[in-house]
């Protein structure tokens, strides 16, 4: 299979997802509309004000993010390679009456899709495994920037993507490559983490490991500053070696040891 | 117990470790008499031609890195809190003819001690970070001793393998220590001493050599330590260790940085 074959079976699955996601408790879209900001306190402080900035938001999925990011003040683009993801995204922002802009695009092909340069451009929770190519969504990052302008990410932490992740499983076990693979690895996923229990039609997707290192690394090559790295305890997404440890986030069990689940980045363009 | 006290205490076990010649590097010191460069081919790659270059080596133990650049042609100061440390490695240079210098000191006191802005190449490598009680400080430090301009050069195990049970017979990584860094260092018994020691995590280290000011050009990642630093590695060539082979996954082992002393 081809990088695009990959791809168009991701896609597929993420555009059967998007509805069904509109639904779920966990994107929480009748809290969103009752004026919520689905963002983290840590990053909203990190990102710094938003007021009056324009903003991009890559891999947008269904917009809640990117029109919480415009409820704190920003003038907001979200893209998402997802057609029926950019759709919901659109309907939401009527329905709430925010202006903001959605295009549907891969990636990789922004820079010819969009005629502005942002003043910050974001991106966050389950991005990066869908990237074929670091080196060139870095570029893709670097070229979308205005000079002096922020690029921001907060991910899951690839450390914390290496263990066995099958059900009862008691003692952690490295099952999975960290650093970038040349093939995706295929996962079989019933339903999804948002939407556990929905038939889904679309069950395999490809993702694509990357290390932390290639990260810092392919965002320097474009021409970014790196202007901090940090980790956090605990994550978005419940793994069998976890446990709820807040409302929507998980950690490690109290005396079953500490490793990164989160990590932000936060980088200037030159 | 404050935090000179812990250093003090740590610099004595050092002493002791050198004077007694029980430490890992040891075991490098009769190819090093020999004339083999103790460097790992990675950093030698990664810091590049240091051919008539000012290089400073914090940490150095007792040189046998150091003069192996000096060896490669750089201009050499080697770094230590340890005075047995330091006492043997201008001991090998004089034995060896090699034109390198070495001088006891604290790393925070590093710039006072040499003078600002003095190296083209400030390099620190494996097994340095844990013994640093503020890697913002340490930072600084480096980047005091930069010229502007200047290179940096960290190689070291990678935080994540320092989180795992270190004990002997445990087959696979297995997590025991901290990750984050905290205040209060994890204290270990060293015969009937104790050895502080502070956790680092990649976000720490990484934010206090930009929050310095530095501009990182690198980070890398390797699925390989250069030593079995911790039990469970396997050896799978020269200098080459791994995770237990009947893992299917990886983590990384070690990791570099290179930063740029900005030019203004």
């Amino acid at each position: 299979m081809s990088t695009e074959d990959f791809l168009k079976v991701n896609r597929e699955r993420w555009d059967e997802l998007s509805p069904l996601h509109a639904d779920s408790d966990y994107y929480d879209v009748e809290g969103f509309k009752a004026g919520g900001i689905r963002l983290s306190d840590y990053e909203i402080e990190e990102v710094g004000d938003v007021t009056g900035k324009s903003l991009l938001h890559l891999l947008c999925h269904i917009g809640t993010d990117t029109l919480s990011w415009a409820r704190l003040g920003a003038r907001v683009t979200g893209a998402d390679f997802s057609e029926e993801a950019v759709a919901v995204a659109r309907r939401l922002a009527t329905d709430v009456g925010i202006d903001a802009r959605f295009v549907a695009s891969d990636v990789y092909r922004l820079g010819d899709v969009l005629d502005e340069k942002f003043d910050i451009v974001y991106t966050s929770r389950g991005v990066l495994g869908w990237l074929p190519d670091l080196d060139g969504w870095a570029e893709v990052v670097a070229d979308l920037l205005d000079p002096g302008g922020i690029f921001y990410i907060t991910e899951i932490h690839p450390i914390a993507q290496v263990f066995d992740e099958q059900p009862g499983a008691s003692q952690l076990k490295v099952t999975f490559p960290y650093f970038t693979t040349e093939d995706p690895v295929p996962i079989l996923t019933q339903g999804s983490y948002a939407a556990r229990d929905a038939e889904v039609k679309n069950k395999l997707e490809f993702g694509w490991p990357h290390g932390l290192g290639e990260v810092a690394t392919a965002l320097v090559r474009a021409g970014l500053r790196i202007d901090f790295l940090h980790e956090f305890p605990f994550t978005y997404w419940d793994k069998p070696f976890l446990t709820e440890v807040g409302p929507g986030r998980w950690g490690m069990p109290e005396d079953k040891g500490e490793m990164p689940l989160m990590f932000s980045i936060k980088a200037t363009k030159r | 117990m404050s935090e000179d006290q812990r250093v003090a205490a740590n610099r004595s076990l050092w002493d002791r470790w050198t004077a007694a010649g029980h430490t890992p590097a040891f075991a490098k010191l009769r190819a090093f008499e020999s004339g083999t460069n103790t460097l790992h081919p990675v950093e030698i790659e990664e810091v590049g031609d240091v051919s008539g270059k000012s290089l400073l080596h914090l940490q150095c133990h007792f040189g046998i890195d150091t003069m192996s650049w000096a060896r490669l042609g750089a201009r050499v100061l080697g770094l230590d809190f340890s005075g047995e440390a330091i006492a043997l490695a201008t001991e090998l240079a004089d034995k060896h003819g090699l034109d390198a210098r070495f001088v006891a000191s604290d790393v925070y006191d590093a710039a006072e001690t040499t003078g600002p802005d003095a190296f083209d190449i400030v390099v620190t490598t494996l097994g340095v970070l844990a013994w640093l009680p503020d890697l913002d400080r340490w930072a600084q430090v480096v980047r005091a001793c930069l010229k502007p301009g200047g290179v940096f050069y960290l190689l070291e195990y990678h935080p994540i393998t320092f989180t795992f049970d270190d004990a002997a017979g445990i087959a696979e990584p297995r997590l025991r220590y901290p990750y984050f860094p905290r205040e209060e260092p994890i204290v270990l018994p060293v015969g009937g001493d104790k050895q502080y020691g502070w956790p680092f995590s990649m976000g720490s280290v990484i934010s206090a050599i930009a929050g310095a000011g530095l501009d990182i050009e690198f980070v890398h990642e390797f699925p390989y330590s250069e030593s079995q630093h911790v039990p469970f590695l396997e050896k799978r060539g020269e200098r080459q260790w791994m995770l237990p082979s009947d893992l299917e996954g990886e983590l990384p082992l070690m990791f570099s940085v290179r930063a740029v002393n900005p030019q203004t």
